[in-house]
Formats: structure tokens, sequence, C-alpha cells
């Protein structure tokens, strides 16, 4: 008595059946609420399109600021395409997210790279940017607790990525944010 | 006797009111309003002992005061009570009957618009949690906090204290506040029935915020403390190096100046050396000179001594002579 490729026959045949469903109810949903397929797929795709050839700076940061926006709406990456796609709920509320982009997006202005960065001028933009982010969160009402944390790791990885891109030596910001504060850090755990 | 003491508590019951409706002295006055001007609150707490009943277990006055962050606390050293105060509810009420056109609906109005946008938002959660595509076209967490100020509103309004209007009450010209004790902790009571929060997450997430931002200042205050030892060190070679060079410099130039003195002492030894050498001769040919040897002989000096007139210079000590 052999059942496995009636087991496997069964459980395809459920699976296509609760896809169509789910498909179903989607539709079903969706009309209700007065949008179409084709509207809701065309907003939940992003690409950022980041080609090997092309490697001009105000693109990159432009990438950045872009990226932390996917994934702070709830967006992750396809694997082997430039797309964002829709996978989960918004981190946080819509207005945080623009205004955290617009501050990560004002350094891929043509002005930030024309001038010349030292570490000590980025130093004073990055403790600005990071302190109006981070006042922000506690303000929005809507960011729950558990995702304070990771949206504080994002922007800081953001900002350092930045200033390794803007800032005169490359690889600084690295060696400035990278090593230093381990041991406090620890003690926070404790 | 009933009738008389029925008598006795309705005159007890009258005499309260009418000392209750005699006009206050000045006095009595001052102890009931003192503190109205500063910062002083009346705080009142509650505990439920297992049951539904709020019964009122502590009352004191607290300060208003600020914490480093610029946070508005209620402080009683004594009573060790520290609590957080916001005002941000009204504003989110004010703010949601003017979006949801309900300021001048009676209260009932109010409550039948709000039971069906609360509806609605309920739904729009579930098909958010149900398909993930639709969060693209609604963000879950502003949905989400939309139904929180709605269904706190509508606990609002349902419970509203007509007479004062407000979320904390007036006793003797101070500002009431209750909070229910509660595992430890205090729940604000707003209206002595509501228990719903515009924002229930904010102590917690400020102590995530005040972590953050003392992390972030370890972090760049240990830069820049990195950074004045590696200046200091530098500016430290740099003096090291030009009093190596400068030290280097005036041994050379003392060296020569040294080179010349000793060639100067050297020409004065020799000529000493010469002169010494010359007087040696001298005195020498002197010695050998026979006017002097005949002087030094030994019989001129048995002639002294013969004479008896002359006492020589160095007496003669030894035993053959004495």
């Amino acid at each position: 008595m052999d059942f496995s490729n009636n087991k496997e026959t069964t459980d395809i045949s459920n699976d296509e059946e609760k896809i169509s469903k789910e498909k179903e109810e989607y539709l079903k949903d969706i009309d209700e609420l007065g949008f179409s397929e084709d509207e809701i797929d065309l907003k939940a795709k992003v690409s950022i399109p980041l080609s090997k050839g092309d490697r001009s700076n105000i693109l990159m940061l432009n990438n950045i600021a872009l990226e932390f926006k996917a994934i702070l709406s709830g967006k992750d990456k396809q694997e082997g395409t430039e797309n964002y796609v829709q996978v989960g709920r918004a981190w946080a509320s819509r207005s945080f997210i623009d205004a955290s982009y617009g501050i990560l997006n004002s350094y891929s202005e043509q002005a930030n790279l024309v001038t010349s960065k030292d570490e000590e001028t980025f130093f004073i933009q990055f403790t600005d940017a990071f302190n109006k982010i981070n006042n922000m969160m506690l303000l929005d009402r809507s960011i729950l607790p558990k995702f304070y944390s990771p949206i504080i790791k994002l922007i800081k990885d953001r900002l350092v990525n930045i200033g390794n891109i803007i800032t005169n030596n490359n690889g600084n910001m690295e060696a400035v944010i990278g090593r230093i504060g381990e041991e406090q850090r620890e003690e926070y755990i404790r | 006797m009933k009738f008389l003491g029925f008598g006795k508590k309705k005159d007890k019951k009258k005499d309260a009111k009418k000392e209750e409706n005699k006009p206050k002295t000045v006095e009595q006055k001052k102890d009931n309003l003192s503190g109205v001007s500063g910062g002083e609150v009346n705080i009142k707490v509650f505990m439920t002992f297992g049951g539904s009943v709020n019964t009122l277990k502590d009352q004191f006055t607290a300060v208003e005061t600020r914490d480093g962050a610029g946070g508005l606390l209620f402080y009683n050293q004594d009573k060790m009570f520290v609590e957080d105060v916001d005002f941000e509810k009204d504003d989110v009420f004010r703010e949601l009957k003017i979006i949801l056109e309900i300021k001048e609906k009676t209260p009932k109005e109010q409550l039948k618009i709000l039971d069906k946008k609360i509806d609605r938002q309920k739904k729009i959660i579930a098909y958010l949690m149900k398909h993930d595509k639709l969060n693209a076209v609604y963000n879950f967490a502003d949905e989400d906090l939309k139904l929180r100020d709605l269904q706190v509103l509508r606990s609002h309004i349902d419970n509203i204290d007509e007479k004062q209007g407000s979320f904390y009450t007036l006793e003797g010209g101070k500002r009431t506040f209750s909070f229910l004790k509660k595992d430890g902790f205090f729940y604000p009571i707003w209206h002595g029935v509501s228990h719903y929060s515009t924002y229930p997450d904010y102590i917690r997430k400020r102590k995530i915020h005040t972590a953050e931002t003392e992390i972030f200042k370890t972090e760049w205050g240990n830069k820049l403390k990195r950074i004045l030892p590696i200046a200091t060190i530098i500016t430290l070679a740099i003096l090291l190096v030009i009093l190596i060079l400068g030290n280097l410099y005036v041994g050379t130039v003392l060296l020569g100046k040294n080179a010349d003195m000793d060639k100067q002492l050297h020409g004065q030894a020799f000529k000493c050396a010469e002169y010494t050498s010359a007087m040696n001769m001298q005195i020498g040919a002197l010695f050998s000179n026979k006017c002097i040897d005949m002087l030094m002989d030994e019989e001129n000096m048995t002639r002294i001594e013969i004479a008896d007139k002359y006492v020589p210079a160095i007496k003669d000590l030894s035993p053959e002579k004495q």
C-alpha cells in the first residue's frame, strides 16, 4: 500500500485550490476597498537601478535613501532583480518615512559633492541628521517600540555609508564607528 | 426615641450644610488656595484590590518639574512618586473632531459616526493583515494609529465629564490627577473611566531613545577623545625633533669652540714645558758650580760649629751628636 503518490497529488491540488481561493478573496477585498489589481501591483513594486557601469556618487547616494525608504515601507529586494516588492507591513508612519527619506536624500545634492568634506565637517552634519531623526521617532506615535532600535541601526548604517562616499578619506567612517564604543555597547547589553 | 434620633441626625446634617454655606474667613481661603500660583497639583492614587471598584488609597500634593529631556513630571520626594505628564491627548481629540466634522454635533450623533468609522478602520486593518500587497496602498502603522485614536475619541465622548470637560478636575484651585496603581505601575485615570491611551508606548520608547542617544554620544565622544591624543602626540613629536636638532647644532658649535680653546691651551703648555726645561738646565748648571760645592762641603760646616757664635739653622737630633 503506497499512498505517497496520492498524497502528493492531493497536496498539490489543495495548494492550487488554496491559491485560487486566496486570489478570489484578494480580488474581492480590494474591489470592496475600491482598488484595481494593476493599481496595487504598480504601487507594490519599486525598482532601484544600480548598473555596474554607472558609479556616479549622486546616483549611489540617492539609491541609499531610496533603499531606506523601501525597507521602512515594508518592501524587500527580489533575488536577482533590482526590484523591491511589498512583503509586509510598514515599520513607521508615512510622514516619518518621507521626512527621514528627505534628510538622507539631501546628501545626494550636488553641493554636498562639490564641497570637499573632511571628517569633522561631516561629523556636524551626521550628528544633526541623527538627532533630528531620533527625536522625530520619539514623537511619532505610530512607531512600535520593537522597531525603534532597528530603525536607528538602519539610519546609522546609511549615514556611515554616505560619509564614506562624501568625505575625502575613504573608509574613515568605518574606523570611527565600527571599532569605537564596543565596550560601551556591551555595558548597555548587560 | 426614634423620632428624636432622626431629629438629631437631621439637625446634624443641617448644621453641616450651614457650616458649608457660611462665608469663609480670609485665613481659611488662604489655606485652601495655597500653592495655586505654583506648580503644585493634587494626586489621588486608587487601587482595585483584585476587584473592579477603584478605592482611594492615597492622596497627596506633587510638584510639576521637568526632566533632562524637557518632559513634564509630577514629583513628590516623600512618597517617592515620579510620573510622566502628557497633554497630547487634548490636541489629538481636537484635531480628530475637526477632521471628522463632528465638533458641532450632539454626543449621540458623534458616537454613531465614530462607530461607523471604527468598523471601517477595523476592516482595513484586517485586509492589511490578510494581504501583504495592500500595504503598498495603506500604511499599516498609520491605519493602526488611526484606529487607536478613533477608539480613544469614542471612549472620551462616551465617558466625558460634563461638568469639567477636561481630563483633570479642580479641587481647591489645584488640578487633581487620578492614578490607578496596578502591578506596581501608575495608570492615569482620565475621567475615572477611560482605559485607552493615545500613546501607550511612550515611556518604553523614551527609555530606548535615551539609551540610543547615550550610545551615540559615547561613540562620538570617544572619537573626539581619540583624536585629541593623536594631536598631542604629533605636537610632542615635533617638539622633540626640534629639541634634538637644536641640541645637535649647539653641540657642534660648542665642539668647534672647544677645539680652538684646546689648541690655544696646548700652545701655552708647550711654552711652559720649554721654560721649565730651560730652567732645569740653568739650575743644573748652577749646582754644578764649584763655589757652591765648596760652600756645601762638610769642612765648612765644622768651622761654623767651632766658632760657637753661630747656631746652626738645622739642629742635628741624631743620638750620636747628643
